[in-house]
């Protein structure tokens, strides 16, 4: 894990809550400046909806398991951590998975496999060996609500940029009226596909770093 | 270093408590769960015989609307090796439904083909269940694709059952069906479990035929 070389750039070992909180949701963001979790990322953004629910995903076993590794650090042992780990991370990847199935099966369906993948994003993994494993309860309860707040910011930006250019619409809604519907706008499909992602996502990391001079190798975290 | 004994033993009682929290969640559950698989069958369904519904109505509603406009041919069930269902239509009478599945390029493909009365024009097809390429296999789910199969026939000219998926089919021809570019493997799967359909339906009616000779 890189992760364990971040502690000199600030924030990222330091306890206390509101450097936590800064650090995940902006300063360490996991997808823009770690580029974790980009499988996901790229898969699941076609429309705001599926981000939404994706990140909610997300943010819930993140901070599940960052509480239950946190709170079993001192009795864990080493050898087997990280088995531990993978196995609390699935126990709550597999409730959520079970949730959307009985209440949100739309969803469920269209999420598809990505929600159960959750067990292998880099992102909730990353937290829970590199900061949960080190820290008490609350401030990992913290920590996994950052990273699942900076994860679903550039989800839903990502989101938002394919649905609007993709389908002209944001959650479900039309804006823009395509011409397959008698509009003006002419639908633009790659958005929708894996490529819209890609484009996307690197624009909104290149106006990331624009706009936190992230061009310095020294705050360059590297995944 | 903890012993290994106390390691077994951490691993074990992990194990249990994660075990029991999925066992827990999965039979609170598991009914609503069903519910929503027992709803979008009872959908589908009701697509393919173009029976009206409201697309927001709650799970358990769908169920109960469908059994009460879909019945079940339990006879023909059983003649074609998969389930049957009929329903009658204000235009064009008695339809069939008829489930097929079989294998996709990479994952099984599942569907509903619907014929109308004479049990040999394609009211309309649908494939619920695929894991094709998307934007290229996953093409048999859209819209476009499965409406170029309304009004054809699973018999060709010399009335021989079968269909066709062919490049320049949907041309003309009443049992072709224009392939999807880019998916040759998808389009040849998707032709053989509908003949292995077709052909069982075929065998069934010329016995019906021979039965009332």
């Amino acid at each position: 894990m890189s992760d364990n070389s971040g502690c000199k750039h600030g924030g990222f070992c330091g306890g206390k809550g509101k450097e936590t909180m800064k650090a995940g949701v902006w300063g360490i963001n996991p997808v823009a400046i770690q580029v974790l979790g980009i499988c996901s990322a790229l898969a699941v953004t076609t429309t705001m909806m599926n981000s939404l629910v994706m990140s909610l995903a997300l943010t819930f076993v993140c901070v599940g398991s960052n509480l239950f590794v946190s709170l079993l650090r001192d009795v864990t042992p080493r050898r087997i951590r990280m088995i531990a780990e993978v196995a609390i991370i699935a126990t709550f990847v597999i409730i959520f998975d079970l949730l959307l199935k009985a209440f949100y099966f739309e969803m469920s369906e269209q999420l598809g496999p990505y929600v159960g993948l959750i067990i292998t994003n880099c992102i909730v993994m990353g937290r829970a060996e590199a900061f949960a494993l080190q820290n008490p309860p609350v401030v990992s309860i913290v920590d996994g609500l950052a990273n699942g707040i900076g994860y679903t910011i550039v989800l839903c930006a990502v989101g938002f940029f394919r649905e609007l250019f993709g389908a002209g619409q944001l959650f479900g809604i039309t804006i823009f009226e395509t011409t397959s519907k008698g509009g003006w706008y002419p639908q633009n499909v790659v958005m929708i596909l894996a490529p819209g992602a890609f484009i996307t996502l690197g624009f909104l990391i290149a106006l990331y770093n624009y706009l936190s001079g992230a061009n310095d190798p020294d705050k360059e975290a590297t995944s | 270093m903890k012993s290994n004994f106390y390691t077994i033993v951490y691993a074990a009682v992990l194990a249990l408590v994660c075990a029991t929290a999925l066992t827990a969640v999965n039979e609170l559950t598991k009914d609503a769960y069903a519910a929503n698989l027992a709803a979008k069958k009872a959908r589908n369904i009701m697509t393919v015989l173009g029976i009206p519904f409201d697309a927001s109505t709650p799970a358990k509603e769908i169920v109960k609307i469908s059994e009460d406009k879909v019945k079940t041919d339990k006879a023909r069930s059983e003649l074609y090796d998969t389930p049957v269902y009929y329903s009658d239509h204000p235009e064009y009478g008695r339809l069939w439904a008829i489930e097929f599945s079989g294998d996709g390029m990479w994952k099984p493909v599942e569907g509903l083909l619907c014929l109308r009365a004479d049990m040999k024009t394609i009211h309309r097809i649908t494939f619920y269940k695929q894991e094709e390429t998307p934007g290229l296999g996953a093409k048999i789910a859209d819209p476009p694709f499965q409406d170029s199969f309304q009004g054809k026939t699973i018999y060709d000219g010399a009335g021989k059952p079968g269909m066709a998926l062919t490049p320049t089919g949907g041309k003309g021809k009443a049992h072709e069906i224009d392939a999807i570019t880019g998916a040759t493997i998808t389009s040849g799967k998707v032709k053989d479990m509908l003949n292995t359909l077709i052909e069982k339906i075929a065998k069934v009616q010329a016995e019906e035929v021979s039965d009332v000779r």
